[in-house]
């Protein structure tokens, strides 16, 4: 497209290099900086720096001098040239330094005293080389001329400067270069990875299509081009039909052709020419632009005509090239650095929706979208248990095989630019996903997440649009743009762009992400999963208990009504009496326990409203609801009681039912019941779930509790003594008391031994227990 | 109460369960002599007591002072229990239970059933086994 495939001099025969060589295949390989021949808009002289000996020279300076160029090989260049040029040659020469490049004015042999020609001296390789324009402009060449020149560099850079974004900095730097050098069309070319490029800016004249946004594949412009568009900012092919000057060698250096690197006027190679033709370019311009000394793009003039560039007139532009240059590394760096920024705050609220998600699955998929751009993938395929996609992917069918294909190393990150490489039968959807990056990410060790990116070719804007009709040469199609997608094709085919380092940074990112959502879930499953397993644990053992709780009374109805048949059939009547009140109890019985359930299922369930209440106020109302009026045989001592965040009406029932056991379960005939607080680390061996620094104590006189059976007391309905034994009851509240503690994010033990009375602690936390 | 050696033993603390079993091993072993205890506690201090064989032990389950399937090891380790068949009889389809049960070496599991004279039947079948 550009100033690719450059030099060669295929319209001149040189001694040092054939150039018809040269075709398609080879164009890597074509020597190019050393055609052995110029183009005709400048002359070339190649000396000695110490001896200032004349090594090679163009054939035009021949007739520029009036000597055959043969007879001036081995002559003195002082002899050749003189003027201002006559110093900086002697200076320049004598540090003769590698790349330097210094502006003379020269007056060639033979032309007269004020005709001066602008040059250029540079050194490479041992050798100096002074080139000379032969087309100046006799009014460039005056020095009020350069003052626009200059005033509008600095305007240009102005301009360029207070660009807003990307878009307008790349068009405003193709404007300026073209208010410059007047060329047809200006375009910023950038170069991409892989090689291949992209037209970002353009300004064009009017009525030519535009070029802006069309991709060129890398073998437009071959390796060894590029290295000479480092070495060598700018380049002019004034002319691409313009016939190349052979340079003539002295018979010394006959094996060494002349190397053209530094060279301003190096001809163009047949095969550049060849593409230019193609195109309709006549004349071509191109500055390059380099980035750390890397080359990051290149401004390139095309002109439908042929057009010289004056010397101060590419100076300008190399010029602006370089401050161009600079302010948009400067600048795309700095979107680079956005453009991470504004992936993360993806990443961030990809994160945040993982996060409220129900699940770790849904929170995955309502945050999709961001994750997908966060990467710059065009697909995802979220992979657990069941496989969700989202966007441009797969098949259904295809994406558990992908996974396989990608999960085979221990790697949490994979990513591949073509899974035809890698997963067969990948062709067949290749345009939706040919790109994939896995994410080894999920509860489950395959758990993944599988993005995909579209084929380029797919979504780029190739230049050679194939949907465009074939561009008709006397060669056919051989080099043109269409030729050049045809080639990409064949190469870059069945890929996807390719996953960069800050995609990779960016995955990375997102891997510790989601492992830590993923931790944070795993966590939170696993407490549910307790919780639950907790719950089931007392369901089961609750339902196991109610069942056969309830049965038993149930059972013996059946059983009491059996013999109460018999004692009728029979007319026992005293029998029929004792089975009557037994039927009676048992109904009582069965109202205990059914009241029992409700109640229990009333404290489990409840919300509590927790308020500031003085302990002692709720063992007072507790100790009325369950004695009535104050009994003789009951010594109630309260010592003083904190405050306590309770639930009152809750609390209450929990110290109620602790009031009842402690007389109920009590042989003593005064029954002493002591209320106080104890600092929790005075105690020997209090619960894991007691919490806090003091308990509540509830101390009786009563018949005490083996230790064995400290735990058993609290099971639901569970009774140490038979039936009749202690007024009987249901054998529920202290199961219910220690829920109501439980809940209060407390926790009620026992310590006691039979005969000593019994001792009860309550202890409540800051928290609401989870039901 | 008791003077005559017991033959039949039961760990049962539902008055009604036990008089109904009675009823129904008379019915088809009307000699058999049964003795019932309402508590571990109580069966333990009997078993301690150096008693006569009895020919089967009935075990319920859900007792006032724990679990009467954790009665059996210690009365296993009693020489005149060693051998004596064991069945649980019990209101509990508790799977746990049943393992258990027959882990610690209880000769059958049996569930109470709700109707009264399919309870009889079954126990007139675990008696009979036991006693002849």
């Amino acid at each position: 497209m550009t100033e690719g495939a450059v030099a060669g001099g295929s319209n001149v025969v040189s001694a040092s290099y054939d150039a018809s060589d040269v075709d398609l295949t080879n164009c890597d390989r074509e020597p190019i900086q050393i055609p052995g021949a110029i183009q005709p808009h400048g002359v070339l002289l190649a000396f000695d720096p110490a001896s200032l000996r004349l090594a090679y020279v163009s054939e035009n300076f021949g007739a520029l001098a009036g000597i055959a160029a043969s007879q001036l090989i081995g002559r003195s260049v002082d002899e050749l040239v003189n003027g201002d040029s006559t110093e900086v040659l002697r200076d320049a020469a004598s540090r003769a330094i590698p790349g330097f490049t210094a502006p003379v004015s020269v007056r060639v042999l033979g032309e007269t005293a004020d005709r001066r020609r602008m040059g250029m001296v540079s050194f490479h390789d041992g050798m100096a080389l002074l080139e000379a324009e032969l087309e100046s402009d006799p009014a460039s060449s005056q020095k009020h001329s350069l003052e626009p020149t200059v005033r509008k560099i600095r305007r240009s850079t102005a301009r360029i400067e207070s660009c807003a974004s990307m878009d307008e900095l790349y068009r405003t730097i193709a404007e300026e270069v073209r208010e410059l050098n007047g060329f047809d069309r200006v375009m910023v070319y950038r170069f991409l990875r892989g090689g291949h490029g992209a037209v970002v800016g353009e300004a064009a004249r009017e009525g030519l299509e535009s070029y802006l946004g069309l991709h060129y594949p890398a073998t437009d412009i071959p390796q060894q081009a590029r290295r000479l568009y480092k070495l060598n900012t700018l380049r002019l092919i004034a002319d691409v039909n313009a016939l190349s000057v052979a340079i003539v060698a002295d018979p010394a250096y006959a094996d060494r052709p002349l190397d053209l690197t530094h060279s301003v006027f190096r001809s163009v190679s047949p095969i550049h020419l060849e593409y230019l033709r193609n195109m309709g370019v006549a004349a071509s311009m191109s500055i390059s632009i380099l980035y750390r000394g890397e080359l990051w793009g290149l401004i390139a003039c095309h002109h439908y005509a042929p057009r010289y560039v004056p010397l101060e007139i590419r100076a300008a532009c190399e010029l602006l090239g370089a401050a161009a240059g600079s302010f948009v590394t400067a600048r795309n760096l700095a979107e680079e650095a956005d453009e991470k920024t504004v992936r993360r705050i993806r990443l961030a609220e990809a994160a945040g929706a993982i996060a409220t998600g129900d699940t770790y699955r849904d929170g995955i998929k309502n945050a999709a979208t961001e994750l997908m751009i966060a990467l710059n993938a065009d697909g995802l395929a979220i992979c657990g248990e069941r496989t969700t996609l989202v966007g441009f992917t797969p098949p259904h069918a295809a994406v558990s095989g992908i996974r396989e294909a990608l999960l085979v190393a221990d790697e949490q990150l994979i990513a591949v630019e073509s899974l035809a490489e890698t997963v067969e039968g990948a062709e067949a959807y290749a345009e939706a996903a040919s790109g994939a990056l896995l994410l080894r990410s999920g509860p489950e060790p395959d758990d993944a997440l599988i993005f995909f990116r579209r084929e380029y070719a797919t979504v780029v804007n190739w230049a050679g649009n194939p949907h465009k009709p074939i561009e008709q040469t006397e060669d056919g199609a051989r080099l043109s743009p269409r030729k050049s997608f045809a080639t990409w094709q064949q190469t870059a085919r069945l890929r996807s762009k390719e996953w960069t380092t800050t995609d990779l940074q960016i995955a990375r990112e997102m891997l510790a992400a989601l492992a830590v959502l993923s931790a944070r879930r795993v966590a939170e499953i696993l407490r549910v999963n307790d919780e639950l397993a907790r719950m089931n644990a007392d369901l089961n053992s609750f339902a196991f208990s109610v069942s056969h709780d309830l049965k038993e009374p149930v059972r013996s109805i059946h059983q009491t009504i059996y013999f109460l048949e018999q004692a009728v059939e029979s007319a026992d009547t005293a029998e029929i009496g004792r089975r009557i009140d037994a039927m009676r109890r048992i109904s009582r019985q069965m109202d205990d326990l059914i009241e029992a359930i409700l109640r229990m299922s009333r404290v489990g369930r409840a919300d509590l409203h927790r308020e500031a209440v003085p302990v002692a106020e709720i063992v007072q109302e507790a100790a009325e609801l369950v004695f009535g009026e104050p009994r003789t045989d009951v010594q109630l001592s309260i010592e003083e009681l904190p405050t306590w965040s309770a639930d009152f009406m809750v609390l209450r029932e929990a110290f109620a039912n602790l009031l009842q056991n402690a007389v109920k379960y009590n042989d003593s005939e005064v029954k002493r019941i002591r209320l106080g607080t104890v600092k929790l680390d005075s105690l020997s061996d209090p619960p894991e779930e007691a919490q806090g620094e003091v308990a509540i104590f509830v101390q009786d006189n009563g018949i005490g509790i083996a230790k064995e059976h400290w735990e058993r007391v609290f099971s639901i309905f569970q009774r140490l003594h038979g039936k009749a034994a202690y007024g009987g009851g249901a054998g529920a509240g202290l199961t219910i008391a220690r829920k109501i503690l439980q809940r209060h994010g407390g926790a009620l033990w026992v310590r006691s031994e039979p005969g000593m009375g019994s001792t009860f602690y309550l202890t409540v936390g800051e928290e609401d227990d989870g039901r | 109460m008791v003077a005559e050696p017991v033959n039949i033993v039961f760990l049962e603390d539902s008055e009604t369960d036990f008089e109904l079993a009675v009823h129904g091993i008379r019915g088809v072993a009307p000699g058999v002599a049964c003795r019932r205890f309402e508590t571990r506690r109580d069966l333990n201090e009997y078993a301690a007591s150096g008693p006569a064989a009895p020919k089967l032990l009935v075990i319920d389950i859900r007792l006032p002072d724990g679990n009467g399937l954790e009665a059996i090891p210690t009365l296993r380790s009693l020489k005149q229990f060693r051998n004596v068949p064991i069945v649980v009889f019990t209101s509990s389809a508790n799977p746990e239970h049943v393992r258990f049960a027959h882990k610690a070496g209880a000769a059958d599991y049996r569930v109470k059933p709700l109707d009264v004279r399919e309870y009889i039947r079954t126990v007139q079948e675990f008696a009979r086994t036991a006693l002849t």
